[in-house]
């Protein structure tokens, strides 16, 4: 009983502070970002299993988090707001030849983020690129500009 | 009930900059949650959630024949020490402690150090003795445990001649 609690109140917190704390981190772009993530798992699992090494107190936990998933998924296309909490939305950096200052410095990105994601697409010139998007799982996506325009 | 939602043209998400409404009430949650988790760290510092710089408490009986030394909060099943100093009874190479039974339950008692010379069971107490060096005037006991308790605990010690020491300590999860 103590176990399911402790590791449904251990998805939430998660989710959330992962949430709070920017999606440069949820992209796992970076050696410092995935350090956070493999601290969060490692925290996390001492926190909900303590002391207990049984095989029945793992698959609760276990089942526990995977059920939360499936109810915060059920939710979430319930309410767009939620999804919007949960996911956030996109959001554009770069738009007609100029980066969004404001924006890369909530998100703590660096122009060097989005001309990578650029050169990824195969574009060498920023001048290509008509919008870049940090979409809500971090990641950059890139409209390549019309070259009739 | 429909579940997939119609949204509005992806051009038109793209010039509108998706949702900017959205993202600034975010913004400040973002801002709000950080501030409640560097909040919750420097508690966790000051010892207001657990060990920390000043949750240590001294606790001591009129004539100072028992002391303790505690954390006022402890973290449930977390290990936590007691340093209980005690007066050795005139003439005498042994000194008897009772503890409640708390102490040896909720506080979850694991160790004492050094190693009582034999154990007697009470109702609500355990009575231990331990051996002491001829001519000393004081002993240090130290009780490492993990507590059981949750929310406040009273606990207390005392000696055969009938000094006592109380005290509570706090456990959060």
């Amino acid at each position: 009983m103590n176990t399911v609690i402790k590791a449904a109140l251990a998805y939430l917190v998660v989710l959330f502070v992962i949430r709070l704390i920017g999606r440069r981190t949820a992209s796992q772009q970076a050696p410092m970002d995935m350090v956070v993530l493999f601290l969060f798992g490692g925290l996390s699992v001492s926190a909900v299993l303590g002391e207990d090494h049984s095989f029945f107190g793992a698959m609760s936990a276990l089942f526990t988090v995977g059920m939360m998933h499936v109810g915060v998924s059920w939710l979430k296309i319930r309410s767009q707001w939620l999804e919007r909490v949960i996911d956030g939305t996109p959001i554009v950096v770069f738009r007609d030849g100029a980066f969004d200052e404001r924006h890369m410095r909530r998100l703590r990105m660096q122009q060097a983020d989005v001309r990578t994601a650029a050169r990824q697409q195969g574009l060498d010139d920023m001048d290509d690129v008509a919008v870049a998007i940090v979409e809500r799982d971090g990641k950059i996506s890139i409209i390549k500009a019309d070259p009739e325009a | 009930m429909k579940v997939v939602r119609d949204d509005p043209p992806m051009p038109q998400e793209i010039a509108a900059g998706f949702y900017p409404a959205f993202e600034d009430g975010w913004r400040l949650t973002e801002w709000l949650g950080r501030a409640a988790m560097a909040l919750f760290i420097a508690a966790c510092v000051l010892g207001l959630l657990g060990p920390g710089l000043f949750s240590k408490r001294h606790a001591a009986n009129p004539d100072r024949s028992i002391t303790a030394d505690y954390d006022a909060v402890v973290r449930f099943g977390a290990p936590t020490v007691i340093q209980l100093d005690t007066k050795v009874p005139d003439g005498k190479d042994l000194v008897a402690v009772t503890m409640a039974r708390q102490l040896v339950d909720a506080f979850g008692l694991e160790a004492i150090t050094p190693n009582p010379q034999s154990w007697q069971a009470g109702d609500d107490n355990v009575r231990i003795t331990f051996p002491v060096v001829p001519g000393q005037k004081r002993v240090f006991i130290r009780l490492a445990g993990s507590p059981s308790f949750r929310g406040s605990q009273n606990l207390w010690v005392r000696l055969d001649a009938g000094e006592s020491l109380a005290w509570s300590q706090f456990s959060v999860p």
